[in-house]
């Protein structure tokens, strides 16, 4: 991995955040991590990308919970819908949730804009499969 | 080609042509108007002599047969005209001095056309009448039917009566001859649905027009003309028809209608006579076999009361025997109450009279049938005015008797139906309202009981809507209409108004009846309700059991939703904690090792958190005590108040109460203690940093249920973003380190599992308020 990524974690869970950095870390992939606890804060930052206000640019993978407060992943999801092409046309969106729930990966299959579906915990065959 | 100068003269306004013309016959002077056409004069008519005119050959000699007398004379010819028919005309000739006439022509071709329609018309009614008038009955019929083909020149005629959908044929004649009566179907016949009084007149294609009709189709009919018969005693009802038939077009003669009209009444005269006879002859023929049958039994009696003699049809009658009655007492052959009656009644005047008539017995047969007879006897004398024997003569009447019962009965028969049906009304277990042009006639003893009234005479006289609920007088006044208007029995339920007040639900039944000549509405009413409350209460109970079933509906949502957040707050610790040992597996390092250790610390602290919360929803939702009893909010608060005293003081937060509406509740103390207490501190908790948090708690009741409000001036929800997710599990709104998302899915929860609902009202900024109903309590 020559050229560095850029990371977005949507997670309202603090110490998944930094697991998360750390099993990075240890795969010696170097990358810029973003720490979002929670969806408003993420819409947020995407917003002022596509209106070019924001600093740095477009993440290339985002992993988004779906229990936080405020605004959870499906309140995400359904703000970032509006987001437009040119912005989150590179973006791999991953939901990663502890939720094992078939109502919940059912939802995520159906959404266009995401991925894939991870449960967690994130495993590091999981993580590579994510970074590949 | 005008002779004088018209336009300067009288004469010009004459359109009848004028001639002078000399004893030669020589026209002398003519005026012709120019609009008279009729004449084939042609060119000048002056010094033409009218020898000329071969249609008129003695014109010459009357005209000096006029000169000759000195007088006016009329003398006619006539012309064929363009069409074919004859023109007639008249010509009037006045002698004009000893040499010369004045001759005017007047055209009568129309006056002649009348007159020889009504020769026609004449003879063909003398034809017809002289060829019927020396018979009657039957006869007269066959000469009528004979006469009609001969006058009208048809082919067929017939005069048939309408018997039971039936063509019955009376008399039936071709031109020739008789024929043999015959019978048609009624259906398919031109006098199906023959209008009254009307001619029938079918110039042409009657074959076409009544393909199922016989005679048409026999006798290949093409005309028709015919004309209904009424009998004298039922002008409404077309008895019978009389008519011709022809089996070539035929020119309509307008005189036919006429003469038909003319012979069908003497044709239904006829008819009559016919019946009559039948009906008289008929009648007679009954007469006679009553006459013949009734049995006359003849027998004697000596002095002593034996029979001594009887009759051969005594014997048949009455099933004895000679040698069985011949010495018995005359006596005993009757009855009893005959016996008795006889030896005291009548034969004591017998005595004394020597004779008795028609007396009314009963007779014994032998089978010991009885018969009823009239009895009638004479005394016979010999010379010495010494009794010999009684004749009697008895008259079977059993079976007049019996008639006569007969009639008695079915007299008493109506009667008692009048009387039944008074007893019915009276008695009817449905009450009875007869009224007209609205005022009530009549009621029945079960009206007066369902009215509550003392007694009739305080129902009959008012009108029948003083006794409708307000809520049912729209339905009543449409049923009456329709009764009236329908003519049908219209059924409907209404509210009743009694007369003390009282209002019940009936089902009334209104029909159309006669009173008193008069159209009126008789109304069956009865009580239902029993019924209707019955209904009701049905009603009443299915809402509940809605009511329960949404509730039920509601809770089991919340289990649902409780599940899944509990499993998934209690996986998100784990899955961190597996993830944190593979991390210390994968790489020994000791600064790893250290991230490892506080991190296992958090999640287990996460994890311990979590299942106390949860423990908290399991515990306040559904293990609490859920008895209601009764509670008082201000002790309730009181209670409160003290438990988060220091938490005001810190937060500088005031708790106000307005309970006047009401304080007293019904309600599971530990609910009501957990509700009040998660919306203060929640009121606290997100308090406007700008003021100091002041918490507003007041009852009203609204549509009968209980309600309380808990305001706050706190910062707000945005109750567009997050609307339906306020009181769900684990949902919070505010980056609030505090908010947990467990208070008021739990108060939601407690107050919906006692049937009351939870709503809140924001602004952001603002504040909040939660409005709680309890529902029925």
């Amino acid at each position: 991995m020559s050229e560095k990524k850029k990371i977005a974690v949507i997670d309202d869970d603090e110490v998944f955040q930094l697991i998360i950095k750390k099993q990075i870390e240890m795969k010696n992939i170097e990358c810029d991590i973003l720490n979002f606890y929670n969806g408003q804060e993420a819409i947020d930052f995407f917003r002022s990308l596509e209106e070019g206000k924001g600093n740095g640019s477009v993440p290339d993978l985002v992993m988004l919970d779906v229990n936080m407060p405020v605004k959870d992943g499906w309140g995400f999801l359904e703000d970032y819908a509006h987001i437009s092409k040119e912005v989150k046309g590179k973006v791999s969106l991953y939901m990663v949730t502890s939720s094992v729930i078939q109502s919940d990966i059912d939802r995520a299959d159906s959404n266009e804009d995401i991925v894939g579906f991870v449960s967690k915990p994130l495993t590091n065959e999981k993580l590579e499969e994510i970074f590949s | 080609m005008t002779e004088i100068r018209i336009g300067k003269s009288l004469l010009s306004i004459v359109k009848t042509p004028i001639l002078r013309i000399d004893r030669t016959g020589k026209i002398l002077e003519c005026h012709v108007h120019e609009d008279f056409d009729a004449l084939p004069f042609s060119g000048s008519l002056l010094g033409r002599n009218i020898d000329e005119f071969e249609y008129a050959p003695n014109g010459i000699d009357v005209i000096r047969f006029c000169l000759d007398h000195n007088k006016s004379e009329t003398t006619y010819f006539s012309i064929p005209s363009r069409d074919g028919a004859e023109k007639y005309f008249e010509v009037e000739i006045e002698p004009g001095g000893t040499d010369e006439v004045i001759a005017i022509i007047r055209e009568i071709t129309n006056r002649k056309r009348q007159e020889a329609e009504l020769i026609q018309y004449y003879n063909l009614i003398q034809n017809i009448y002289q060829g019927t008038a020396s018979s009657t009955g039957r006869t007269f019929l066959d000469h009528l039917t004979h006469q009609l083909c001969k006058a009208f020149n048809g082919d067929y005629s017939f005069i048939a009566l309408f018997e039971h959908g039936k063509i019955n044929t009376v008399s039936r004649a071709s031109y020739n001859q008789m024929l043999e009566n015959e019978t048609y179907e009624l259906k398919g016949s031109p006098f199906e649905n023959m209008p009254k009084e009307e001619i029938i007149n079918i110039p042409a294609d009657c074959t076409t027009l009544y393909p199922s009709f016989k005679p048409f189709q026999d006798q290949k009919v093409q005309g028709f003309i015919g004309v209904p018969i009424y009998f004298v005693d039922n002008q409404k009802e077309v008895a019978g028809i009389m008519c011709v038939m022809f089996q070539k077009y035929y020119r309509t003669f307008q005189h036919y209608d006429k003469i038909l009209r003319i012979f069908s009444t003497r044709a239904a005269t006829e008819l009559d006579r016919i019946r009559h006879t039948l009906q008289l002859e008929a009648s007679e023929e009954k007469f006679k076999a009553l006459y013949y049958n009734t049995p006359a039994l003849f027998n004697s009696i000596d002095a002593e009361g034996k029979i001594t003699e009887v009759g051969e049809y005594f014997l048949e009658v009455t099933g004895y025997s000679r040698k069985e009655v011949i010495g018995m007492m005359a006596s005993d052959l009757l009855t009893p109450e005959s016996k008795d009656y006889g030896m005291n009644k009548i034969f004591p005047n017998y005595v004394k009279t020597g004779f008795c008539k028609d007396i009314p017995f009963q007779f014994l047969k032998k089978e010991g049938e009885v018969m009823d007879v009239l009895f009638s006897s004479v005394v016979v004398k010999d010379d010495q005015g010494n009794f010999v024997k009684s004749l009697t003569s008895l008259q079977d009447v059993t079976e007049i008797n019996k008639r006569k019962r007969d009639i008695v009965k079915s007299e008493s028969k109506v009667s008692e139906d009048a009387q039944r049906l008074q007893s019915l009304f009276d008695h009817s277990p449905v009450g009875i309202i007869i009224h007209s042009k609205g005022v009530i006639k009549k009621v029945n003893a079960e009206a007066v009981r369902l009215t509550r009234a003392k007694s009739a005479k305080e129902i009959v006289g008012k009108s029948p809507m003083d006794f409708i609920h307000p809520d049912s007088q729209d339905v009543a006044k449409k049923r009456i209409r329709n009764i009236y208007t329908k003519k049908t029995a219209h059924k409907n339920e209404q509210k009743f108004l009694c007369l003390d007040g009282t209002t019940i639900w009936i089902e009334a039944m209104g029909t159309l009846i006669s009173y008193e000549g008069e159209p009126a509405v008789q109304i069956a009413i009865y009580d239902i309700t029993d019924r209707k409350e019955a209904q009701e209460k049905i009603l009443k109970d299915e809402k509940k059991l809605i009511q329960l079933n949404s509730h039920l509906t509601r809770q089991n949502n919340q289990l649902e939703e409780f599940a899944h957040i509990a499993s998934h707050n209690l996986r998100a610790p784990i899955t961190n904690m597996m993830s944190l040992i593979q991390i210390k597996e994968s790489d020994p390092a000791a600064d790893t090792d250290v991230f490892v250790w506080e991190n296992l610390k958090k999640g287990v602290a996460n994890l311990d958190e979590t299942i106390v919360e949860l423990n908290e929803v399991v515990k306040t939702s559904w293990e609490l005590d859920k008895r209601r009893r009764k509670v008082n909010l201000s002790t309730v608060l009181k209670k409160i108040l003290g438990s988060i005293k220091n938490e005001l003081i810190e937060k500088e937060g005031e708790v106000q109460s307005d309970f006047s509406a009401f304080d007293a509740i019904i309600y599971p103390k530990v609910y009501l203690e957990s509700i009040l207490i998660n919306l203060i501190t929640n009121g606290l908790k997100y308090r406007n940093p700008d003021r100091p948090p002041i918490i507003k708690l007041s009852t009203c009741i609204k549509d009968g249920a209980k309600c309380l409000q808990v305001k706050d001036n706190g910062m707000g929800i945005d109750l567009d973003k997050f609307g339906d997710k306020i009181f769900g599990l684990r949902k919070t709104f505010h980056n609030h380190p505090d908010s947990r998302g467990v208070g008021l899915f739990i108060t939601k929860s407690q107050v919906e599992s006692m049937g009351g609902t939870i709503r809140v009202e924001s602004e952001i900024g603002k504040g909040s308020n939660f409005i709680i109903n309890f529902g029925e309590v």
